[in-house]
């Protein structure tokens, strides 16, 4: 799986730590290091309760364009 | 598994089929050795068992400790670790202040059991200080 920076991004712009965010959305810190690295694909019900502390859309964050050569 | 989050829940079914395969495999060794030679290891085959399940439980464990799916949000992790050394390393004390042997004639007594207990307890507080200094550092990287 690859990296979701666009999530590491939306964290730095509201100056929110790994930590921060984990206490906000109820999970632990390691769940979210495991998302932002690719390691762990996150249940729609996480999805939602981070957009909605990063204030961001679930496009925002969790949305891949498919290659071309794929389709 | 109230009270774990869904990565620490994946994370501990991971780990617990992973130790489901160890202990079989384990025992698909054991079983070859006692099928293919009269070679006996321990003093029965009770105690046999308790000491290859014990080997999938101190895997499974340390793995959890060290990803952080042991320890529920909640629970005080340092404080546990901290007992859990207390224990191992009492049980070590006793393996060394024993007058039962560990081994005798060539074969593993229940005595054994206290050895594999401290290393059980102390190889889950030593896998926990270990990730929270690994933590601690890439904590300071990503901020």
């Amino acid at each position: 799986m690859t990296k979701n920076l666009k999530l590491k991004a939306a964290r730095a712009k509201m100056n929110l730590s790994q930590q921060e965010l984990a206490d906000q959305v109820d999970v632990t810190r390691q769940t979210i290091v495991a998302i932002e690295r690719g390691d762990y694909n996150p249940t729609i019900n996480l999805c939602i309760r981070i957009c909605q502390t990063l204030n961001v859309t679930l496009n925002d964050l969790f949305w891949e364009e498919i290659p071309n050569e794929k389709l | 598994m109230k009270n774990y989050d869904e990565y620490q829940k994946f994370l501990r079914y991971k780990y617990g089929s992973e130790s489901f395969i160890i202990v079989l495999f384990l025992t698909f060794i054991n079983f070859s050795v006692h099928l293919f030679s009269d070679r006996k290891w321990a003093e029965n085959q009770s105690l046999e068992m308790m000491l290859l399940v014990f080997i999938a439980i101190i895997y499974s464990a340390v793995r959890m400790i060290y990803s952080g799916a042991y320890f529920k949000k909640k629970q005080n992790g340092p404080f546990i670790a901290i007992t859990f050394a207390l224990i191992g390393f009492c049980n070590l004390y006793l393996v060394f202040t024993s007058n039962f042997p560990i081994i005798e004639n060539n074969i593993l007594t229940y005595d054994v059991m206290k050895l594999v207990s401290s290393i059980f307890f102390l190889s889950l507080s030593l896998a926990y200080f270990v990730r929270t200094l690994v933590e601690k550092r890439l904590e300071k990287n990503d901020g």
